[in-house]
């Protein structure tokens, strides 16, 4: 099966000329990103939110190659940096094909169910089971981030993006997403882009993921006033082709321990409480 | 692909509208809001106010009789023939006329009183037009008894109309009166020419009776004459000189039957034979049946069209003055045949070019701030949106291609509201005038509004799409944008 997505290097990001960017991979000039899981682990400011974002087309420079702009980004054949691709191609590719489950969780300022209706509206019905008057600041960062992932994450999407998706999440809502990641596998998911700081260690070590390559992020910046730096970090790519047996050991690890928490002992003040 | 309905965009439209409401920035958005459009709606009221004005000044320059009317002097019965024989043609030519059976003669205005009832059609419209313009309409219906025309005799009541001594004491206005008997006296002397005999007789018993019956309309006008007709003291019904011109060129009726023509009436009018009522015909040439030596006289001129409305490029409708007239007007005055009111013409001149200027800068004036704040407005609201909403809309498009919504949101938002600011603000204009009976005048407006409010909508179009160019460049940073960049 061809690949849906592929990257050439170097990669550029840019803000304002001053401060830039760039992607480069150790091995080779070309990624082509297969069925499976991705998993990036790198450092704090490694830039993995910053190359997935160019993957996912909500960040990078749009128009003819050059040389401020060498590498690209192709989704089916069609590369973000080709003639004729705009804002609005990009934004029509990231509706029909892509999920993505931004590093920081944001709504828009309205109540959840008009939040899934212009997010993602794709089920009326499902959109009943938002409630009108329950507006996302009034929720947890636990619940933010649930509700967040039952608005975005769509099944029917080949492309998953998942930046840190389990970072507030307590055992009950780590087994939805898994069940949902496990599901979606099982229905049109291809490929997931995933980055979790928890599972960098056990992904390191041995847990069936196989290291693809390293990219490295050298940023630039200009900014006046400023001493002209340019340094570099690391990001190794981790790709795991059937994702779905590490997602079922997921679910079992989580649904034990959720299991154990329910049978740990009483805390003192639970055992007050109860006794009250 | 599934591409959004008209559901999606109304929810859309209504996201938006809960976004600006939210409680951190509904006071600045209804600030902006209620700023604007106080200031937009000041912007069209002004200018709908000073259009009605102008508009209403404009109908009644247009509609002002008194400014169609003029009067030539003519010293000599030389001087009139060279007028007829220079002026007539070059006056026909431009739209203008020379209004036969009327005459000025020592501030007196004679007249040919038509019969409303029988007169009718083109030949008497400018007579129709004078009897008007001095108010002696309903004299000139009452100069004629109603009933008592016996077919070969009808009754007549010979009264004159005070046009200009309302408020004269009665002496005075009796010598008035008296001084017009001594004018028609001499009038009927020189209508007389060279009859004698019994014919001589016939002829001064009918001229004595009518004469002698000629009195005042008893009026109960308090008001001042038109100030540019307010120098004529007296309008005479030309009638009389008519009866008299008909009976001195009588020679098949028995002069027995001819002194019996005219007789006092017990009720203060006169009973004449209708045949004598009619206009005798003037020779070829002549504005009168015979050249009556009552020099100098003032004969009349009427340019209907003098004044027109006509549309400026700018798409509103000014007065235009018929230059080729008011040349032949000034010519006619400064070569001996003076105006008898030559100021009306540099008033009207004046009335024009101040109507003019007004209208033309009221339009000038409207164009200018309405365009500016058309698109000013629109943007303002654009901006905030853009300012305020900016990650929200970044976060938006991550997940859903709405570029070209919001770019038709924002840009068909503001102008909705600016279409109803002007709809209203006209509306209540015309319901204002529909009550006062002038809706027709407030119609025009709504073509320099409705062109004004399209050329700002298709300059807001591009400054609107440069105000979302964060979400529409080459560059894309929903990534950044989301994050606070």
């Amino acid at each position: 099966m061809s690949p849906l997505l592929e990257a050439t290097f170097p990669l550029v990001l840019s803000w304002d000329e001053d401060y830039r960017l760039t992607f480069v991979l150790r091995n080779g000039r070309h990624i082509r990103f297969e069925a499976g899981c991705y998993f990036l682990v790198g450092d704090n400011g490694s830039g993995k939110t910053s190359f997935l974002s160019m993957l996912s087309l909500t960040a990078g420079t749009l128009g003819p190659r050059g040389p401020d702009n060498p590498g690209s980004v192709r989704f089916m054949g069609t590369a973000y940096n080709e003639r004729g691709f705009d804002a609005i191609r990009a934004a029509e590719i990231r509706e029909r094909y892509y999920a993505i489950f931004p590093q920081k969780v944001f709504f828009l300022p309205v109540s959840t169910r008009d939040n899934y209706r212009i997010l993602n509206g794709r089920d009326p019905a499902k959109a009943e089971s938002f409630s009108e008057n329950e507006y996302p600041h009034w929720l947890s960062g636990g619940e933010q981030q649930e509700r967040l992932m039952e608005i975005v994450l769509d099944e029917d999407k080949p492309i998953w993006f998942l930046d840190e998706p389990l970072t507030h999440l307590d055992t009950e809502r780590r087994l939805v997403f898994w069940r949902k990641l496990e599901k979606a596998l099982q229905g049109g998911l291809r490929t997931v882009f995933l980055v979790d700081h928890w599972m960098a260690g056990a992904v390191r070590e041995n847990s069936g993921f196989e290291k693809v390559n390293t990219l490295r992020a050298y940023a630039e910046n200009r900014q006046r006033d400023q001493r002209s730096r340019l340094d570099f970090q690391t990001v190794d790519i981790y790709w795991m082709p059937d994702f779905i047996p590490y997602v079922r050991r997921q679910i079992r690890a989580v649904e034990s321990e959720e299991k154990r928490t329910q049978e740990a002992e009483p805390t003192g003040i639970e055992r007050e409480l109860d006794a009250g | 692909m599934t591409h959004p309905t008209h559901r999606d965009f109304w929810n859309l439209l209504l996201v938006c509208l809960k976004m600006f409401f939210r409680k951190t920035t509904r006071k600045r958005f209804a600030f902006l809001l209620a700023g604007s459009m106080l200031l937009m709606g000041y912007n069209t009221f002004q200018y709908v106010r000073q259009f009605r004005e102008t508009e209403q000044r404009m109908n009644a320059l247009l509609s002002d009789k008194a400014m169609q009317v003029y009067f030539f002097r003519c010293r000599t019965p030389g001087d009139l023939a060279r007028l007829l024989h220079e002026y007539r043609k070059p006056l026909e030519a431009v739209g203008a006329r020379i209004v036969n059976e009327a005459f000025l003669y020592q501030n007196n205005l004679f007249v040919h009183w038509p019969d409303s009832r029988k007169d009718e059609g083109d030949r008497f419209s400018d007579l129709f037009l004078l009897c008007d313009l001095f108010g002696v309409r309903e004299a000139a219906d009452a100069f004629r008894s109603d009933g008592k025309d016996s077919g070969h005799r009808t009754t007549i009541h010979p009264n004159y109309v005070d046009h200009n001594g309302w408020g004269l004491s009665p002496s005075i206005r009796l010598e008035r009166q008296q001084r017009l008997k001594r004018d028609l006296q001499d009038l009927s002397d020189m209508i007389r020419g060279g009859l004698s005999g019994r014919r001589f007789e016939s002829f001064q018993a009918v001229s004595r009776n009518l004469i002698d019956s000629v009195e005042a309309r008893k009026t109960s006008r308090r008001n001042p004459p038109d100030p540019f007709l307010s120098r004529v003291n007296l309008v005479v019904p030309l009638n009389l000189l008519h009866i008299l011109k008909n009976v001195a060129d009588d020679t098949t009726t028995d002069v027995f039957d001819l002194a019996d023509a005219v007789r006092i009436d017990g009720s203060g009018g006169l009973t004449v034979s209708t045949a004598l009522l009619r206009i005798p015909s003037p020779p070829s040439g002549l504005p009168l049946y015979a050249d009556i030596l009552a020099y100098p006289r003032y004969i009349p001129v009427v340019m209907e069209r003098l004044l027109a409305p006509r549309w400026h490029w700018m798409l509103f409708r000014q007065v235009s003055l018929q230059q080729a007239f008011m040349s032949i007007l000034q010519k006619l005055h400064f070569s001996g045949n003076f105006l008898f009111s030559y100021e009306k013409s540099h008033v009207l001149r004046e009335k024009v070019r101040q109507v003019d200027r007004e209208i033309r800068g009221n339009h000038f004036r409207f164009y200018w701030t309405d365009l500016c704040l058309g698109i000013l407005f629109p943007f303002m609201i654009s901006l905030f949106a853009v300012i305020h909403l900016k990650s929200e809309f970044a976060f938006l498009l991550m997940f859903q291609n709405r570029i070209r919504q919001l770019l038709l949101i924002f840009w068909l938002l503001p102008l909705a509201l600016v279409l109803v600011l002007k709809a209203l603000t006209v509306a209540v204009a015309l319901c204002t005038d529909a009550s006062l009976g002038t809706a027709a005048s407030a119609v025009p407006i709504l073509l320099p509004m409705s062109i004004s409010y399209l050329a700002s909508a298709a300059v807001f179009y591009p400054v609107n799409r440069w105000c979302f160019n964060p979400f529409t460049g080459k560059r894309l940073n929903l990534y950044a944008l989301h994050k606070g960049r």
